[in-house]
This record gives C-alpha cells, structure tokens and sequence, in this order.
C-alpha cells in the first residue's frame, strides 16, 4: 500500500509489513521443502532408498510447517479492526505461496511410489527440472526479501526472472514428456513418471503466480 | 526581522497543512467507510467543523503552547522571534523525517519537546508543572479514551440491540455517526490547530484569533490538497468497524479530546482515536494492536519530545554562536 503518516494508516502498513514478513519465513519453510526435494531426487538417482525416504519425510514435515505458518497469516489477515488495504492480495498471495509447497510435496509422494531405477535420460531431465523449481524458488525468496524491504525493483526484476524459468519448466517437461514416450515403461511406471513431470512443471507455475502477485503488491506501493 | 516572522508563518502553514492531510481522515473517515455521507459531504463537514473548533476553542491549546510551557511573550522580542523560528523548524524536522523513517509521531508531542527545547537553550523560564501536566495527560490519552470507548461501546450497544425498535435503527446510527464524526471533527481542530499556530500567537506574530483563523486556513488546505485520499484509504480500505464501533469510537475519541482542549493541554488526537479503538475492540475481544506495534507507538511517543527538544536546543545554541542575541 501506499504510505501515508495517518496513524490508521500507519497501523494498517504495520500489518502489511508483518504479514510479508510472514511470508519470508513461509517462503523458507517452502525453500526448505524444495532443498529437501532436489536432496531425494539425488538419492534416488544414486540409488540410496532409505536416503530418498528420508528426504521425502523432510518434504512432507516442511509442508506440513508451510501449512501452519498459513494458517497463522490468514488468520491475521482475517481478524482485527484495522486491515491492510491489499489484504486481500495478501490473501491469493498467502495462498498461492501455501500451493508451492503442497504441489513439492505432491511431486515428492510421487517420487516416493517410484522404486524400480529410471532411464537414465529420464533421470537427467528430472533432475533439471529441480534444478529449475531451485533456482525459481531462491528468485522468489530474493523477491519477498526485497519487498519486505521496500526494494520494489529489485523485487519486480526477481519476479521477470521467476517467469523466465517458468518458460524453461515448461521446455524442460516437453523434453521430459519426450524422453518418456521414447522409452518403454511399464504402464504403472508411465503413469507414475508422467505425472511426476507434471507435478514438477507445476510447481514452477505456483511459484509463477506467487511472483505474479509480488508484482501487483509492488506496483500498487509505487 | 521580517524573514523571521515570514519563516514562522510558512513553517505553521506547512504543520497546519500537514496535520490537515493526515489527521482529517480521524474524524469522518469510518463515515465515508459505512456510506454515512460520500466523500465530498466528509470534506465539507470536516472543514466546517474543524474550522470551527480552531476558531471557538483553538486558544486554549495555543496559549498553552505559546505561553504556558515558555512564556515567549515575556522574553525579548528578537529572543522570542528566534525562538519561536526554531521551535516550528525543530518540530517540522522531527515531523519530515520521522515521516521518511515511518514512526508515527505526534505533531503535539514534537511541538511541546520544541518548544521546551528552544527555551532551554536560551535560558528562558521553563513551566516544569505545566510539562509535567501534559506529560501525564499524554499517557491517559489513549488509556483514557480506551476506557470511555469500553463504555460507550457496551452502553450503545445494549441501547441499539435492546431499546431502540429495529426499523429506526440505521437511519438513527447514520445521523450520530455524522453528528459524533463533525465533534471529532470540532475537538481535532480546536487541540491541533496550537501545533500550527501556538508559537505565532505566543511571539505575537499574529493576534490570537488571527493566528487560528490562520492555523485553521492551513488546516482546510491540506485536507483538500491531500486529506481527501487519506479520508477515503482510511474509510473505505483500512477501518473494519460497525457502525456501533464506529459511532462508540468516535464519541469517545472525541469527548476525550474535548476534556483536555477545555482545559488548554495539546494532546495527541491520532493516539486518542487509537485508543478508543482498541477499546470497542476489547468489547468483542479483537485484537487490534499486537505487542510490536504497542512498544512501536510507545517508543515513538517517548522518543518525540525528546528529541523535537534536543534538535531545537542544538539548532538555537548553534544560532547563539552566530547571531548575538
């Protein structure tokens, strides 16, 4: 929102500031998740089982923090006498961060049901795929940290390379896709890996949307 | 000697303006946000009501800030003029640059420090009962506005809820909100407009009625300059209250404020509307400020007088290495 010295208003921005500082830990916790899924996609690619499950367990606690931390923001966003005149863009953005770390834990009980070892190429391109969901989801970090710091154009430059990875996500699963129906997999294991490139792809749409609504928070505070 | 006087008026002008840009929205502003009156009708009455409040009871907060904190009219005339140049310069400063660092400070608290500050440095006379009395009043402020917004709040409702039939019930709640937002209104011009103008009266720049008048004109340009969007942010955006809470708020807010005016001490109405929120909201067990803001608010009003004060003793010290006066 726009500063002004009005104390209500002054009041109203606190909790604006407080919700996005919120959303910076969110984001950690989301950043968390993310780590833990690039760590189980490598064990998985080594071969070591109860590493991979580990990683995935890691996943599945850092969603389940994600989801509490959602809960706090919401809540504080949906009680109280003054409110931040964005609340609700705070509101969609609070979710759309919440949807990050549920579609990481979606890819990672994915993973989970896949046992038997992967086409090497298939391998590769899964692992650039994280890679991709990595480097967006460190950008959008960056983001939130430059918002919350009033740094509107460094946080507007994170956001254009968020949607530039985006692009990638999405040549990145084509290639995938390709690399599946190029090998002969077991119809289990075809559906398994299939939606696992769309879960993937997913989740850089999430941080996508996320990095959509940093701009808009961002613009209405120029 | 005229560049002084030239330089106090602008720099009451620019406070005047200031607190008319952002503290109009105090009065009327949850009366724009529950479709009382438009937007339009909220300027003009803000501007009749504060106007009037600066005009009839606006002396009484003056001479306290003109006189009864450093009796400027006592000391000599190029002493009073100095002093009188670097309190609102001082003021101003803590004001623009407590804006740029976003700490919400009150105008009255800045002008008081200053004022005492300036006086300091020149060795004048300083009311050390009369600072202490507002000290005081600064803390039941908002606790006092707190506890009558408490009250009214529990009385209006059971009024509202249990007496008065239901079909009379918005028509009647619209007119006391418009009614108790013009005695925000009223009470808001008649305690701020002294920051604006208390010094001009005190140093005898302008004539007591002529400085209101004056301090009421700058008031009435800043809302119409820039007070109108924080009137409708406010109204429209960010206050969620009923119309019950609204109207408990505001009589509370306003009655709160009117006690301390009668009796001459500048208070700050920002900290009053605050705290009669926070007492509708203790009602219905809202939270409306949490610990950090609290401790922000309270740092801020501790830290203003005291440095409003430290700036205007350093800045007219500096002036006395210069100037021989």
């Amino acid at each position: 929102m726009k500063e002004i010295r009005n104390i209500l208003g002054w009041l109203a921005m606190e909790e604006e500031h407080s919700i996005i500082k919120d959303a910076l830990l969110h984001v950690e916790e989301t950043y968390k998740t993310v780590v833990s899924f690039s760590d189980a996609v490598r064990a998985f690619q080594k071969g070591d089982i109860n590493a991979k499950a580990a990683a995935i367990e890691r996943v599945r606690e850092g969603e389940h923090q994600a989801d509490l931390l959602r809960s706090k923001m919401v809540k504080e966003l949906s009680e109280g006498l003054l409110m931040p005149p964005d609340r609700e863009d705070l509101m969609h953005f609070v979710k759309t961060l919440d949807k990050i770390a549920d579609w990481t834990n979606g890819a990672a009980r994915l993973l989970g049901f896949i046992e038997q070892k992967l086409p090497e190429d298939i391998m590769k391109n899964i692992s650039s795929a994280t890679e991709v969901i990595f480097n967006s989801i460190s950008k959008l970090r960056e983001a939130i940290q430059a918002l919350s710091k009033s740094d509107l154009k460094k946080a507007l430059v994170d956001c254009e390379e968020i949607d530039r990875l985006e692009h990638e996500a999405d040549d990145q699963k084509k290639v995938l896709i390709g690399a599946i129906i190029h090998v002969k997999l077991e119809p289990t294991m075809l559906l398994l890996t299939y939606q696992l490139a769309e879960y993937l792809e997913g989740v850089t749409d999430k941080i996508e949307d996320a990095a959509d609504l940093i701009k808009v928070l961002a613009i209405k505070s120029k | 000697m005229l560049l002084l006087i030239l330089a106090i008026l602008l720099m009451a002008a620019g406070i005047g303006w200031s607190i008319g840009a952002n503290d109009a929205a105090n009065s009327l502003g949850t009366a724009v946000g529950s479709r009382a009156v438009t937007l339009r009708q909220a300027i003009v009455l803000i501007v009749v009501f504060g106007f009037l409040g600066a005009f009839l009871q606006g002396a009484h907060v003056s001479k306290t800030i003109g006189k009864g904190i450093v009796p400027i009219n006592d000391l000599d005339a190029t002493v009073g003029l100095y002093l009188a140049v670097v309190a609102m310069f001082s003021a101003c400063a803590w004001v623009v640059l407590a804006t740029y660092w976003k700490m919400p400070i009150s105008t009255s608290h800045s002008i008081v420090g200053a004022v005492a500050g300036a006086g300091l440095s020149v060795g004048a006379p300083i009311k050390w009962k009369v600072l202490s009395d507002i000290f005081f009043c600064w803390i039941f402020t908002p606790v006092g506005a707190a506890v009558l917004g408490y009250i009214i709040y529990r009385i209006l409702k059971n009024l509202f809820y249990r007496i008065i039939p239901r079909r009379n019930l918005k028509l009647i709640i619209t007119i006391l909100i418009i009614i108790s937002g013009c005695y925000v209104a009223y009470t808001w011009g008649a305690n701020d407009v002294a920051n604006a103008t208390g010094v001009i009266s005190g140093v005898g720049v302008l004539t007591p009625e002529m400085s209101v008048i004056f301090g009421g004109l700058a008031i009435v340009l800043g809302i119409m300059t820039w007070g109108y969007k924080v009137i409708e942010t406010v109204g429209t955006e960010i206050t969620q209250l009923m119309p019950i809470m609204a109207l408990a708020a505001q009589l509370a807010s306003s009655v709160n404020v009117h006690i301390y005016t009668v009796f001459g001490i500048p208070v700050s109405t920002s900290h009053s509307i605050v705290g009669a929120i926070c007492g509708v909201g203790l009602v219905r067990g809202t939270r409306v400020l949490n610990f950090r803001i609290m401790r922000d608010i309270v740092l801020c009003w501790l830290a203003t007088p005291f440095i409003s004060g430290i700036i205007s003793f350093l800045v007219l010290k500096g002036i006395r290495f210069f100037v021989k006066i």
